[in-house]
């Protein structure tokens, strides 16, 4: 499906009239609302501050009017608060993001990095400032760059180095100067991704040329492709000393630091073989994902299913009123040939989920230990070491939902054993 | 916005793609690997092998159709897996077998080998060695008869019934390793033509409708306990040759290849393979029954459930 995507270039979505921008869109706790109903704001304001440990900044993604300080209702996207501005369709930058002819100092490196919202787009959601204390406090760490497509849908990462290469180098290089990274690896699939990686190859990162398969492009499977070290089921920012950042992270970073610019801004690829035109858009955070699909030219066909963030481990939503949040990177519409789920029948024990978890789990076992409920020998078997990527699930022959229950019993095991 | 409000949506848990495999293509995929043995068998036992087909076939069909009036949602009519089981039976039992004899093995086959465990994917024992072993007990004339091939469309070849009965190609007259492998023997309509299996096989484990290690570990098994047995001798074609007699071959590739009975990790697939190919051998040596490798193979199903424990997972 990737290849629907014509070119790697991002189209620019419009403006609609109403953003609706959640303040928790990151790990830690919701941001704190800093603006009130009816203030004016501009673009790259400040309008969330982040709260506690793992919080994040927000900042409006245009100018215009808060309107509405709201609660988002459960499956809205929305999290539990969220800012609504009415647009002004002027998009006039806030003066502290305003061109000044010249990159900010490497002094204001590290304060413009506190405030600017940025996140790993990995399933942690992590604000990569909160992140930097912890990875400058141990003795041994190691970056690794990743310049893959985390979807297999999507072009993001494609379309942002096909463009912006030389600053995406240039933030990973600064960032690991930042916190001091011994070691240093770049993942890329050759087919696109080299000018960068011999660029940081340049600045002593280990390039590291990867297959283009999924799950190759989550962030566990880098971490252990790149430095040989198995972590699985770890939440690894928070629990190990290898730091995998992605493109996205990374021309955010170089957003900040050389042009000031805070996170408004997601790439979405818009694909599926129920939309007209798929593509690669850059939408302000907080536009409606209609709005996307009305710039892809709508739908065709009929419509089975919507799927935020990937195929393998995406959402299915009904409401397209959602906005495009931080970490929203794919917007998936498929037919209703393609939505349906075929009926599970008996395992018959071909074997094709041990060949395809990529944590090598036993799915069809942990699936028997799961039904039994007990949950000792599910824990022995390693439950948590699911990177809950679904491969067991699509080369099930049987459509064994063996991804959903891990899943639900890794959730469950994790809670009992104290991680998140 | 311009749709969807109208259309319902549907939401399930990711993944949202699937690879398209199915468990019946997996199984149609072993049909169409049989292919080239099944026209062989019909080439050269011609009329008398239809009839142990048909047998066999209508047998299956109506152990299905009963199946479907007890509980439909379970057992479809559409049924690889008992088709699977059909045509292993029908290369399994010799050419000439009694209609009514063969219908039986394959009810039986179906229903008590598979049905009353509770479908496929639940059953203990390879249905079609299940049916042939309960022949073999009940009907062991009928059972054993290998008929000897003949030339495709000869004077014998609209002759339906049991042909003059062949020496079992066991009693090992000597005759020349390639000949052995390549050339025809008497038999079960299965174990004809070595190269036909070989070709069938070999298409399976390409199409990856199989997996290798129980076909690798049931002639290794084999080929050890052959070494064994003809020690000191070390002629290649002492060792060599039980891999080509009787039905070995054909079990190796189209028996132990059934995913529901062997167990799922390759090492313990490999292990099971081994055991059986070892014990096929064995019962040869040892035992009076006509052919080892069926036995051999419901023996080894018997261990199935502990080799797939998920116990064995711990520490992986």
């Amino acid at each position: 499906m990737r290849d629907q995507i014509p070119a790697a270039t991002a189209a620019v979505a419009p403006l609609p009239d109403r953003l609706r921008v959640p303040l928790s869109d990151h790990a830690g706790s919701p941001a704190l609302p800093c603006v009130a109903t009816g203030a004016k704001v501009l673009a790259g304001e400040t309008i969330g501050r982040a709260v506690g440990a793992l919080s994040a900044h927000v900042h409006a993604p245009t100018s215009g009017e808060v309107v509405l300080i709201g609660r988002g209702a459960a499956g809205s996207g929305l999290g539990s608060e969220y800012v609504e501005i009415a647009a002004d369709h002027f998009d006039r930058p806030h003066p502290e993001i305003a061109d000044r002819g010249e990159a900010p100092p490497e002094s204001e490196w590290e304060a413009l990095l506190e405030s600017g919202g940025i996140l790993l787009r990995d399933r942690s959601r992590a604000p990569l400032a909160a992140l930097l204390p912890r990875f400058r406090a141990l003795p041994e760490k190691t970056l690794v760059v990743s310049l893959l497509e985390r979807d297999v849908i999507g072009r993001n990462v494609e379309s942002i180095l096909a463009v912006s290469a030389e600053p995406v180098a240039r933030a990973a290089a600064a960032l690991r100067r930042l916190v001091g990274f011994p070691r240093a690896f770049v993942c890329h699939l050759g087919r696109f991704g080299t000018e960068t990686a011999e660029r940081l190859a340049g600045h002593g990162f280990l390039p590291v040329l990867l297959p283009d398969a999924y799950p190759g492009g989550l962030s566990p499977i880098l971490a252990r492709v790149a430095t040989g070290r198995d972590l699985l089921g770890r939440n690894l920012p928070f629990e190990s000393d290898i730091l995998v950042v992605c493109a996205e992270t990374l021309l955010a970073l170089a957003d900040r630091l050389f042009r000031r610019m805070p996170v408004i801004e997601s790439r979405v690829s818009v694909a599926g073989f129920g939309v007209a035109r798929p593509q690669v858009v850059r939408a302000r955070v907080g536009t409606p994902l209609s709005v996307l699909v009305d710039h892809c030219g709508g739908f065709v066909g009929s419509v089975g299913k919507i799927v935020v963030n990937g195929l393998f481990t995406g959402e299915a939503i009904t409401d397209l009123s959602r906005p495009v949040t931080k970490t929203t990177r794919s917007l998936a519409v498929l037919p209703r040939a393609a939505s349906r789920r075929a009926r599970p029948t008996p395992c018959i024990g071909c074997g094709r989920c041990l060949d395809a978890c990529p944590a090598r789990l036993e799915p069809l076992f942990l699936e028997q230990v799961i039904d039994a409920r007990d949950e000792e020998l599910a824990d022995r078997l390693r439950v948590r070491a699911c990177i809950l990527c679904g491969m067991c699930s699509y080369v099930c022959p049987a459509h064994r939902p063996l991804a959903e229950k891990i899943a639900t019993a890794r959730a469950a095991r994790g809670r009992a054993g104290g991680i998140a | 916005m311009s749709v969807p409000h109208e259309i319902p949506l549907l939401v399930t848990p990711s993944p949202h793609l699937h690879s398209g495999m199915s468990s019946d293509r997996i199984f149609l995929e072993t049909c169409v690997a049989m292919t080239p043995i099944l026209l062989v068998a019909t080439g050269f036992f011609g009329l008398a092998f239809l009839k142990s087909l048909a047998g066999v076939l209508a047998g299956t069909f109506a152990a299905a159709a009963l199946a479907r009036r007890v509980d439909p949602a379970r057992f479809p009519l559409y049924d690889p897996p008992g088709l699977v089981t059909a045509l292993v039976l029908a290369l399994t039992l010799p050419a000439g077998t009694r209609l009514i004899v063969a219908a039986l093995g394959g009810f039986l086959a179906v229903t008590a080998g598979r049905n009353l465990f509770g479908g496929t994917g639940r059953n203990l024992f390879n249905p079609a060695m299940f049916g042939y072993a309960c022949l073999l007990l009940a009907f062991p004339f009928d059972a054993t008869g290998g008929a000897a091939p003949v030339s495709p469309f000869a004077a014998g070849w609209f002759d339906p019934s049991p042909r003059a009965t062949g020496a079992t190609p066991l009693a090992g007259a000597a005759r020349g390793l390639l000949d052995l492998a390549f050339g025809l023997k008497t038999g079960s309509p299965g174990e004809v033509s070595s190269f036909m299996v070989l070709l069938g096989g070999a298409y399976l484990l390409a199409r990856r409708a199989a997996a290798w290690q129980a076909t690798a570990g049931m002639i290794l098994g084999a080929l050890c306990a052959s070494t064994l047995f003809a020690f000191p001798s070390l002629h290649p074609a002492d060792l060599l040759s039980p891999l080509f007699k009787g039905g070995l071959l054909f079990c190796a590739f189209f028996v132990a290849t059934d995913p529901v009975t062997m167990p799922v990790r390759p090492r313990m697939r490999l292990l099971a393979g081994f055991l059986a190919g070892a014990l096929t051998i064995v019962l040869r040596q040892h035992t009076s029954l006509p052919e080892g490798a069926a036995f051999a193979i419901l023996a080894v199903n018997c261990l199935t459930p502990f080799l797939d424990s998920p116990v064995h997972g711990v520490g992986r």
